[in-house]
């Protein structure tokens, strides 16, 4: 199995990533989204920007922030883009990757989607990518991938990549569409629903069948930033 | 001083900003202001300020919010002074919005609104246009509005700050082919750039070269293919942009 090493993910500036692209998720909130302030459900991909400051790696500790509701974690299938995709249609966005990684995107308890999410999910260090960028070669069936959220060795969370609301060649169409993506961008492509409480202490895995599995410890913001 | 990046000869290099944004490169030699590209002065974290005038929000219709409307800006959306931007086709309203941008000069960490300023290395300007047909409810405004490719014009430069006496005293404005269309004055922010400083670092460490967009004041207007439009901030400068046709934008592509 060829794995790329993860220093190519050591210049990650920005991840995109999906909200509520999990096809149970969205069930769970549909008489919610018909009312004020949405209106309607969503007629296109959700998508949030987890900014420089929140981005770290495999094996790093993640901040607990003093006086908070709530941590909680949000494991991600990723995309990893090869070449310049600028207007990309469904049926050649796979060219397009170059492979997959794992992402958790650690957030507080959100509650609402109206505005954009910054102060549950922006905190320093709450974006966890990696290990390895697998490449897409290796990978027979991107929607066809186990994702398993363990915490202190128990398995927390089950989910399935065939699970998702816009299929990764479908969330490749709509982004370039306005966006150009460039060779090293990250797309985290969906959250399961029902995301998991953690705790000061946990070491959470993210596990993706073929993909690998990304550990991250949460620690107090004393330890966090060593004052 | 005034500090800038820009591209001259392949080359990209910080330069000094003169008058009438005379370039003054390393080597000494000076350029005009049409002789080089002019680039995003920085490339750090872009935080944007939603309704962040109280004019602005009853012009919208929204009230003034008791909390920042904060959104993050793809880095990708980014160009330099004197560039251009794509209208898209078959869409009906895109508008400029002028804002005064604090860039940050050093890490900035649970600062205080006291101590703010002294995290402030200047100040530029950014047209931080939307596209208001690609509005939805969801985590508004969403990329598509306010992240499309060449939609945030930014710079010309950054001045330092001790140049600015007073950032919450400057004139703003918006001219389109030569017409005031928007016009107001910093000093009606509803969330002041210490504020926002204290406010965004207590949950995010700003990195030097993180920029805050700090909003804009009423006065918008569609704007077109051919369109020029100017934003002036007093003491601070102005920013030129020009519109293009998504179709002449993709011809100049190949």
């Amino acid at each position: 199995m060829s794995l790329q090493n993860s220093n190519e993910l050591a210049n990650v500036r920005e991840v995109i990533c999906v909200a509520l692209n999990y096809i149970g998720h969205v069930e769970e909130r549909e008489d919610e989204f018909d009312k004020a302030p949405y209106k309607e459900p969503p007629k296109t991909p959700v998508l949030f920007i987890k900014p420089h400051n929140t981005i770290t790696y495999d094996d790093c500790n993640v901040l607990y922030p003093d006086d908070v509701p709530g941590v909680q974690s949000g494991p991600s299938l990723a995309i990893v883009i090869g070449k310049k995709a600028c207007r990309v249609t469904e049926t050649e966005a796979m060219d397009y990757i170059q492979g997959y990684t794992i992402f958790n995107d650690f957030s507080l308890p959100e509650k609402s989607y109206f505005r954009p999410a910054i102060t549950s999910k922006c905190y320093d260090s709450f974006g966890a990518l990696g290990p390895v960028i697998v490449n897409k070669e290796n990978i027979e069936d991107p929607h066809n991938l186990e994702i398993k959220t363990i915490v202190n060795g128990e398995v927390r969370q089950e989910a399935h990549t065939d699970e998702l609301v816009w299929s990764i060649p479908a969330l490749i169409e709509f982004i370039t569409s306005f966006k150009t993506l460039y060779p090293g961008e990250v797309i985290a492509t969906g959250f399961p629903a029902g995301r998991i409480d953690l705790v000061v202490g946990d070491e959470v895995n993210i596990e993706i069948e073929s993909i690998g599995c990304l550990s991250n410890k949460l620690v107090s913001e004393k330890e966090f930033y060593g004052v | 001083m005034k500090h800038a990046l820009i591209e001259f000869d392949g080359l990209v290099q910080n330069v000094t900003v003169h008058e009438d944004n005379k370039v003054l490169l390393a080597n000494g030699i000076k350029l005009a202001e049409d002789q080089v590209i002019w680039l995003p002065p920085k490339h750090g974290t872009v935080i944007a300020l939603g309704l962040n005038y109280a004019d602005h929000a009853s012009e919208l219709e929204f009230k003034a919010p008791e909390e920042p409307l904060i959104f993050i800006k793809s880095a990708t959306s980014f160009i330099g002074h004197r560039q251009q931007t794509f209208r898209p086709a078959n869409i009906e309203y895109m508008h400029y919005e002028a804002e005064l941008v604090a860039v940050i000069g050093k890490t900035a960490r649970k600062v205080s609104r006291d101590d703010a300023m002294e995290y402030v290395q200047g100040y530029t300007l950014c047209n931080d246009y939307a596209i208001r047909d690609y509005l939805e409810n969801y985590y508004r405004p969403n990329l598509r509005v306010k992240s499309h490719d060449t939609l945030s014009p930014i710079g010309p430069y950054i001045i330092d700050r001790d140049d600015v006496e007073d950032p919450h005293k400057l004139e703003l404005r918006t001219l389109v082919n030569g017409e005031v269309r928007q016009e107001g004055s910093t000093a009606d922010m509803i969330f002041s750039i210490p504020f926002l400083i204290e406010y965004l670092s207590a949950f995010m460490t700003l990195q030097p070269g993180d920029m805050i967009s700090t909003g804009t004041p009423k006065g918008l207007s569609d704007v077109q293919p051919g369109d020029e439009v100017v934003i002036e901030i007093e003491q601070v400068g102005s920013l030129t942009n020009y519109i293009i046709s998504e179709e002449d934008y993709f011809k100049g592509q190949l």
